[in-house]
């Protein structure tokens, strides 16, 4: 029987996610999830809702939990990491003190200061339980959740032998608005996107051979579209591609969108909360609303109420499950190591593109090259990657300072000597929660 | 195509209970439903106090507007629809302000 682990399921909205899509596989009746996270109240709330769940979807699984990972890996057949590490008690000050520097993020968790320190924290976290899989279930294909999720996938490909896969769900999500622009059905288009994780690239977009570029275009002159996405139109139009993440999130990757306060009320000014650390400062109040949420639905459900929605989502982690455990071939988008699948990315970076899916793996399909302006545009990010996972590995603090003022954002906005002193606040500020190495001297 | 006022009523109901009436407290705004497959729009008009009114009409300017199916709205409340799922497939419309459409978002 089929053993899934959950590894940080205290985000108990996320993991009913992934359970609920995992029971919707159709022909996959049994099984063990193996819940674990450090914060045993939040662990009980998602085995509560996780038993839950499956009563409400009829099949026959079990649920074992414990705030111990190492007791529940052994045996397992797929581990879905999605840890969050001490975000709570850092999320303020990831906004707040680049803020004083007049570097604006937005959502600041993949990029930039907040990313870059969230990756600083968690990387360790995630690195031991890497470890952990590697000794003792080292065959489970490992698929990632966690922001920074480039930086921590490579941390994994560089440090274990792991079959380590880092999802999103961007480029679906983005498909789907891009057929809505154009008023196709998605079905019937076609299209080939590769590149980073929230800057990769709609290189193909097709129906019925045409190619639907021209439509977007089109569609781009029409205020009422180009105003839910102008950041991404505006890079469209000066790249010639579309890109995979929102406005709001993929302005703060590229230097042109947040580096003076009238471009800011320009292009967020359909998205006020993605400035000022608007978005940290409701994360708290929003993450309790969720746990209230989902505590309501446990309760009404055991009621005998329907509240869950056990709809299938498009999330591709239970298709990679249904792929490989059933072995019927899906093709995903996914994280993975480049090794050459992308000509002009970084060989040993970590890209994102289609995998098909199928009992012998996760198989990432060979790319090409991407147009040279948007592999210019995705190799800065590689480079940060690199040098942060250079951090990790080699303890070495200075390539973490690098790669902030490698970042686009900040370098638009800061000298050497302010990003510098960003640093060392944030280090500073943020002491308890960092590796020694990184700690001010 | 589903009977959608049935659905409709059931939302407005909601706000017969304290609960949501507190959720709402001050909320004054409007929600504008657009049915596609119907061709008929309807208004919840909610007020300071929390209470809300349903009428088949279409208004000027709405605060929120959500542009969807009978049978996707009907299946979310019914729970065979997952409303996120819908909402990035582009089965569910919303447009409005941000903070409005969080307050939606209990709604659904």
């Amino acid at each position: 029987m089929l053993k899934v682990a959950l590894i940080g399921a205290g985000s108990a909205v996320f993991a009913q996610r992934a359970i609920t899509d995992i029971l919707a596989i159709d022909g996959l009746d049994a099984g063990t999830f193996a819940l674990v996270d450090l914060d045993s109240e939040r662990l009980e709330l998602a085995h509560e809702v996780a038993e839950q769940t499956i009563r409400s979807a009829g099949k026959a699984w079990t649920v074992q939990a414990t705030t111990g990972r190492r007791s529940m890996l052994p045996g397992c057949d797929y581990v879905i990491n999605m840890i969050e590490v001490d975000g709570l008690a850092n999320v303020h000050s990831d906004y707040a003190i680049p803020l004083k520097y007049g570097v604006d993020q937005c959502i600041a968790d993949t990029i930039g200061p907040g990313g870059i320190f969230k990756y600083l924290r968690t990387a360790p976290s995630w690195l031991a339980i890497c470890r952990d899989i590697e000794e003792l279930c080292p065959r489970a294909p490992v698929i990632n959740y966690s922001n920074p999720m480039s930086a921590l996938v490579l941390t994994a490909l560089r440090a274990t032998s792991l079959q380590v896969v880092g999802l999103c769900q961007s480029i679906v999500q983005t498909a789907y608005e891009l057929a809505d622009y154009m008023n196709v059905p998605y079905e019937q288009m076609r299209y080939r996107c590769a590149g980073i994780n929230h800057l990769s690239w709609f290189v193909t977009l097709e129906m019925d051979g045409e190619d639907l570029y021209p439509r977007l275009r089109s569609a781009a002159d029409n205020p009422a579209i180009y105003e839910q996405n102008p950041v991404r139109f505006d890079l469209m139009r000066a790249f010639g591609y579309f890109t995979t993440e929102s406005s709001g999130h993929v302005s703060e990757y590229v230097p042109y969108f947040r580096k003076r306060r009238d471009l800011i009320d320009y292009y967020v000014r359909m998205q006020p909360d993605c400035r000022g650390g608007e978005r940290a400062s409701r994360w708290p109040a929003n993450r309790v609303e969720h746990d209230e949420r989902l505590r309501d639905y446990l309760e009404r459900e055991k009621r005998g109420e329907r509240a869950f929605y056990l709809e299938r989502g498009l999330d591709a982690g239970s298709y990679i499950i249904e792929g490989h455990a059933l072995n019927r071939p899906q093709v995903i988008y996914g994280n993975v190591g480049n090794s050459g699948l992308i000509d002009n990315l970084p060989r040993d970076g970590c890209v994102e593109l289609a995998c098909l899916v199928d009992g012998n793996g996760i198989h990432p399909l060979q790319f090409g090259r991407l147009p040279a302006q948007l592999a210019a545009l995705d190799n800065v990010h590689m480079m940060i990657h690199d040098l942060l996972v250079q951090t990790l590995l080699n303890e070495e603090r200075e390539a973490a300072v690098q790669a902030l003022m490698l970042d686009p954002l900040t370098a638009a906005v800061c000298s050497l000597t302010e990003i510098r002193q960003l640093f060392d606040e944030m280090a500073s500020t943020q002491q308890a929660y960092l590796p020694h190495f990184i700690n001010p001297t | 195509m589903a009977d959608i006022v049935p659905y409709l009523e059931r939302i407005r109901a909601r706000f017969e209970q304290p609960d949501t009436r507190a959720a709402f407290q001050g909320f004054a705004k409007t929600i504008q439903f657009i049915f596609t497959d119907l061709h008929r729009n309807f208004a919840l008009s909610i007020g300071k106090d929390g209470n809300a009114a349903l009428t088949e009409e279409t208004l000027p300017q709405s605060d929120i507007q959500v542009t969807t199916s009978s049978d996707t709205l009907a299946g979310i409340l019914d729970r065979k629809v997952n409303p996120e799922l819908a909402f990035v497939t582009r089965k569910l419309k919303a447009s409005g302000k941000m903070e409005d459409l969080l307050k939606l978002q209990k709604l659904l």
